[in-house]
């Protein structure tokens, strides 16, 4: 099992929940691998040198690395949010899966941007910096967006990738967001079966926006790894 | 460039840490080690990546730094049976941090980073453990001086604190012309926190700085109980000699500092700071013999001017 992690304006607060769902994979009796895309996290690179087109680099690299250390001859991946895209535009290339997990995936990055940049405005406004006046601004929640990144996310749009190699994926997530029946169509046009799993966890109450609720919820980690046992099965 | 590796240390080697080392022929002999960890429930990166940045510039100029995880956070374990407060645990996984260094890498010396709630074990360890020879308080203790509620009503004239309440009050009360959404943020949960009282920081300020120990402090302005330049100064009291400690004051940074910039800012403060208080080799060095377990131990006697 393939983790990928969220973009980094999103890393910090998944780190916990990917540690968690890797042990709980772990104890299902699979081999896991969660790694830093290059400039994120513990790896090399500095934060202005992320790229999509590299970290997508990245996750094919991690699936051979995978295979290799652990023997393994399927694969799977689970990708969460921007890290969900990167996993697709992955296997649209050179990597092959049995079970793609799309957690809350990212659908285009314009939209994803303009969610980011929004929360961007909110937390300067709270955090009393001035209003920033550039546009469009350089950094987003905290991290750089170069020129560069900022036109490849602009571009990305992932119905319109070429078919994934997956024998089938799946779309999890806590509400039923419109771009993900887009995204399903475009899958199925592909011939690739896809399904989508909306997953409310009604214990789950931490005062927070959706997505972070979404962070604390033991059920999706729960039909995640279902999804993936299904893969198996 | 810095040379990175995992490192696994601590009782079963439970403890995950980064150990950042300089590029060969680059590390300041008998230079003690820079120690990070965990802010809030950050894991070792911290907030923003910074520590990262932090600990390759400080490898660059000759520094061995460790980030690491405490136990139960990011990729550490912690055993069931382990009773201790999370602030006990903390205090004996830095320690753990300081024996792998000393054992794996001869280091006997230690400067500790404490950023918001790491500042506790930070403090404290520096107050109590004689091989700390520095401490980094990043957005330490803040404590309400005279002066801070003097000052407090020249919050009425911040243009951006307006803002901010306009953004939580006109949706509330105009709904159909401002969205329905007021602005709200999820605070930053403080968990519990062995947070001393202003004498006992004080005074273990005071014991620190008789020791010799390098202290920086580094508050930001935006938005925290710190409001002043001097405000540590009126905190400590006039026993605590001003020219023993070292104060950064960021105004317009924000606790975790979310600008690039203002981050950037107090890397190179840090960076600069440990140039200048621990970038020569130590002059002397003597074996202390009142070591915990009876080993022999070497402490600096005269590592900055």
């Amino acid at each position: 099992m393939l983790l990928c992690y969220p973009g980094v304006q999103e890393y910090n607060g998944a780190h916990w929940l990917f540690r968690r769902l890797a042990g709980m994979l772990e104890r299902a009796g699979y081999d896991v691998l969660r790694f830093d895309y290059f400039a994120t996290g513990d790896s090399a690179g500095e934060g202005t040198e992320g790229r999509l087109r590299v970290w997508a680099e990245n996750v094919a690299e991690a699936a051979a690395e995978l295979r290799e250390i652990s023997g393994v001859r399927t694969l799977s991946i689970v990708g969460m949010r921007l890290g969900a895209a990167l996993a697709l535009r992955a296997c649209a290339s050179d990597v092959r899966v049995r079970t793609l997990v799309l957690w809350e995936p990212v659908v285009t990055g314009s939209e994803y941007l303009r969610e980011l940049e929004d929360l961007d405005r909110r937390r300067n406004l709270w955090l009393l910096h001035d209003e920033r006046r550039e546009e469009p601004p350089r950094e987003v929640m905290g991290y750089q967006v170069p020129a560069e990144l900022r036109q490849e996310l602009v571009a990305l749009d992932t119905p319109t990738l070429p078919a994934p190699q997956a024998e089938r994926v799946a779309i999890v997530a806590e509400s039923a967001h419109g771009s993900y029946a887009r995204l399903r169509d475009s899958l199925t046009a592909h011939n690739v079966p896809t399904s989508v799993h909306v997953v409310t966890d009604e214990g789950v109450n931490a005062g927070g926006g959706q997505r972070e609720r979404a962070k604390l919820s033991h059920a999706v980690l729960v039909e995640i790894v279902n999804q993936l046992g299904r893969g198996a099965s | 460039m810095a040379l990175e590796r995992v490192l696994g240390f601590g009782p079963g080697k439970s403890l995950t840490g980064i150990l950042c080392e300089p590029p060969s022929g680059k590390a300041i002999e008998g230079a003690p080690a820079v120690i990070t960890w965990n802010v809030g429930i950050n894991h070792r990166v911290g907030p923003y990546r910074i520590y990262v940045d932090l600990a390759r510039k400080l490898a660059a100029r000759g520094f061995t730094c460790l980030r690491f995880d405490v136990s139960g956070l990011g990729d550490s374990t912690v055993d069931g049976q382990d009773t201790r407060t999370d602030a006990r645990r903390a205090l004996g996984d830095v320690e753990s941090a300081m024996q792998a260094l000393r054992e794996q890498r001869g280091i006997q010396r230690f400067v500790l980073v404490g950023f918001c709630s790491s500042v506790d074990a930070a403090h404290s360890l520096g107050a109590a453990n004689q091989d700390v020879a520095g401490v980094i308080y990043l957005e330490g203790y803040g404590f309400r001086t005279r002066q801070y509620y003097v000052r407090y009503p020249l919050r009425l004239l911040d243009r951006n604190r307006w803002r901010r309440r306009l953004a939580i009050w006109l949706p509330t009360v105009l709904p159909g012309v401002f969205g329905s959404q007021p602005l709200s943020i999820e605070r930053e949960e403080v968990y519990v926190r062995d947070y001393p009282t202003p004498e006992r920081f004080a005074s273990e300020v005071k014991q620190m700085v008789r020791r010799g120990v390098r202290l920086l402090f580094l508050y930001a302005g935006g938005d925290t109980t710190y409001t002043y330049r001097d405000q540590l100064f009126d905190m400590l009291g006039p026993d605590v000699p001003k020219s023993a400690i070292d104060l950064e004051f960021q105004k317009d940074a924000d606790h975790t500092f979310f600008v690039t910039a203002h981050r950037e800012h107090a890397i190179n403060a840090v960076v600069t700071w440990m140039v200048k208080r621990f970038g020569e080799a130590p002059r002397t060095e003597r074996r202390d013999p009142s070591t915990e377990n009876g080993a022999a131990r070497t402490t600096s006697v005269s590592a900055a001017p």
